[in-house]
């Protein structure tokens, strides 16, 4: 049985983007198929140190140990933190593959790989230069040169979509038989919900009148998430469709320039900032939307179209990165090109207008979800990279002395270190 | 007395070696590389340089100046971190296929290695400086209260600590709560430091590996 070392900064409950979930459906569904699987994540206050979760070991460290004054000095304190915790796992348990996920453990990752001779995998989510589009002061480019380390430096790296593959390839000139693309999977038996006739009013009231149509946003606010771009379709379709109320749900440091914006556009009744959704409330939110529109300007994956398939929900997203890949035009969705408010615009009211195409959007988006982005086929694509590293790596020279005794391996380097002996001799 | 060729092998850490020299440590490290190998000891230096990476043989002491992957950065501070990973698979590289014995570190820079291996590496580690935070810079701010915290977690890992000063080791002793035994002054601008360097490191080795002469 294979036992896999996860490094996540984040992991359930303590959540900031879309990595948390990732790494914890992920595991979960390793461990169903019989791995060992170990994540190493930071703690927070009342948080366990060290708990099963559906059989996951999860170990959480006291990542503010290191004072800091900005999240990039605590990030790389905290990747101290972290490998200190690690080396005593990998030590405990035996670990046979250490997985990191984003530049955010790229330091500890490396270290433990050179201090104990295993293979490292790698999953990158998303790139500083993508996500900031382009490298624009001294924090952004050392992000940049900790992801390109981290690439350069793992045996393996698994990507979430073709563009961020060609990204990888081209920014760092990371050879493409060394990348495995692996999507993002969505647990959509769970979406899967049907609100009762009075559950449905009641929740589409949080949002808007009985009368209006939901076009629904969530996610974060910052600059690439393109909310921006969506506020500038609004007065189009309410020319159309007056009837049509638009919900912003999520947090970021960007939300005030969004209420300005919204403000300045005379919108401040057909928009509603909710902030972050409660957790019982995301679901139906989902639920009672009409339509939900991804506007974002850089997307690696976008798994929140994922949730929008899932929850039956016709998608209207920006065709950019991941989004591209996940969308199939007229077909499981709606594309518009990135940055594009009026080409926004005009998909909102054809998809309003058109019941028939929702309807058919819905049930072609569901089929892709259950052969494509189902937990079950990602965890067992996952599995088998792990087996292929790990085959690599016992087959290689690169071990420690232990490993070596343990797999009885006469290495390349010792055959030719023994010829040359003799030959000396 | 003891024999000094009980010692298989010394890896010593620097931010500086010639021809780097930004303090007196620069010479330091070079006199001892030089003297353990005159003692027949196996002598690595894995150090930094602005200008060159590369790993060469200089009259026998091999000589690692790591790579800089990382040379944006936003402080002194994530310059180190950066560099660790670096120093790190340096002396990992030279651990897993030698034997090593002592492990020496010198000045600041170096600490941030010490943190994870939180005494759980097989060669003993020496650490020399001629200055501790708090005689570097106040630690009003996270910034520093950053560097002091790594320092005294590091220290912590320390098998031997060798200071400049009386005073400095009064200091270290009183702010990191350290072992007194396990801190040692040792002038580094004096001449023949090297012998003396390489004495302390024999009183660390178990004593089934020394000789007596």
């Amino acid at each position: 049985m294979l036992r896999v070392l996860m490094l996540s900064w984040e992991f359930p409950p303590f959540k900031v983007g879309g990595l948390a979930a990732h790494v914890n459906d992920l595991s979960q569904m390793l461990v169903q198929k019989s791995l060992e699987v170990h994540i190493l994540t930071c703690s927070f206050p009342g948080a366990k140190e060290y708990e099963v979760v559906n059989g996951v070991h999860v170990h959480r460290f006291d990542a503010y140990a290191i004072p800091a004054p900005d999240f990039l000095h605590w990030d790389l304190n905290m990747n101290l933190l972290m490998e200190q915790k690690a080396i005593e796992l990998v030590r405990k348990y035996d670990i046979d593959i250490i997985h990191a996920h984003d530049w955010l453990v790229a330091l500890a990752a490396i270290g433990l790989k050179h201090l104990f001779r295993k293979p490292l995998l790698v999953t990158i989510h998303s790139l500083e230069r993508g996500r900031r589009n382009g490298l624009y002061n001294d924090g952004q480019r050392m992000i940049d040169q900790i992801e390109n380390l981290l690439i350069q430096e793992s045996w393996h790296l698994i990507v979430c979509s073709q563009y961020m593959q060609s990204l990888c390839h081209f920014a760092f000139d990371f050879p493409q038989d060394k990348m495995s693309i692996i999507p993002n999977g969505v647990r959509y038996k769970e979406f899967n919900i049907k609100l009762s006739k009075e559950e449905q009013k009641k929740h589409h009231l949080k949002y808007a009148k009985p009368e209006e149509k939901i076009v629904a946003y969530i996610g974060r606010l910052v600059p690439e998430k393109g909310v921006n771009v969506l506020l500038g379709a609004i007065p189009a379709v309410l020319e159309k469709k007056p009837n049509t109320k638009f919900v912003i749900a999520g947090e970021g440091w960007h939300r005030k320039e969004l209420e300005r914006i919204a403000q300045e556009l005379g919108l401040n009744n057909k928009v509603l900032f909710t902030g972050y959704l409660p957790e019982e409330d995301f679901l139906a939110y989902l639920n009672v939307a009409d339509i939900l529109v991804v506007p974002s300007t850089y997307e690696p994956f976008g798994i929140v179209a994922l949730e929008g398939m899932a929850t039956k929900t016709p998608v209207v997203v920006s065709d950019v990165g991941g989004l591209s890949e996940i969308i199939d035009h007229h077909w499981t969705g709606y594309k518009v090109p990135p940055d594009n408010s009026h080409a926004i615009a005009e998909a909102l009211i054809k998809l309003l207008d058109d019941e028939k195409l929702r309807q058919k959007i819905v049930k072609n988006a569901y089929e892709k979800l259950i052969h494509v982005f189902d937990w079950e086929i990602i965890a067992d694509q996952t599995i088998e990279i792990y087996q292929k590293i790990f085959k690599e790596w016992r087959n290689h020279w690169w071990k420690t002395r232990k490993d070596h005794l343990k797999y009885q391996t006469v290495t390349k380097r010792k055959t030719t270190q023994q010829k040359e002996k003799q030959l000396n001799s | 007395m003891t024999s000094e060729k009980s010692l298989s092998g010394v890896i010593l850490v620097s931010f500086e070696y010639p021809p780097r020299r930004l303090s007196p440590i620069s010479d330091v490290v070079f006199q001892l590389a030089t003297f353990c190998l005159k003692k027949e000891t196996n002598v690595w230096v894995v150090t930094f340089d602005d200008w060159r990476s590369d790993i060469t043989n200089e009259n026998g002491i091999v000589v690692n100046r790591i790579p800089n992957h990382i040379p944006n950065n936003i402080s002194d501070l994530t310059i180190i971190l950066n560099l660790k990973c670096a120093y790190q698979a340096a002396i990992a590289a030279i651990m897993h296929e030698h034997q090593v014995d002592i492990i020496h570190l010198f000045e600041w820079q170096t600490l941030p290695l010490l943190v994870p291996w939180d005494g759980n590496i097989q060669p003993k580690v020496v650490y020399t400086t001629t200055s501790i935070q708090i005689s570097r810079e106040n630690a009003h701010f996270p910034y520093h209260q950053g560097l002091k915290k790594i320092e005294e977690k590091a220290l912590k890992n320390v098998d031997l600590i060798l200071v400049d000063t009386d005073q400095l080791m009064l200091n270290a002793i009183e702010e990191y709560n350290l072992d007194p035994a396990k801190v040692i002054t040792q002038k580094i601008r004096q001449r023949k430091i090297a012998p003396k360097i390489f004495q302390q490191y024999l009183t660390l080795l178990p004593s089934e590996y020394k000789e007596e002469s």
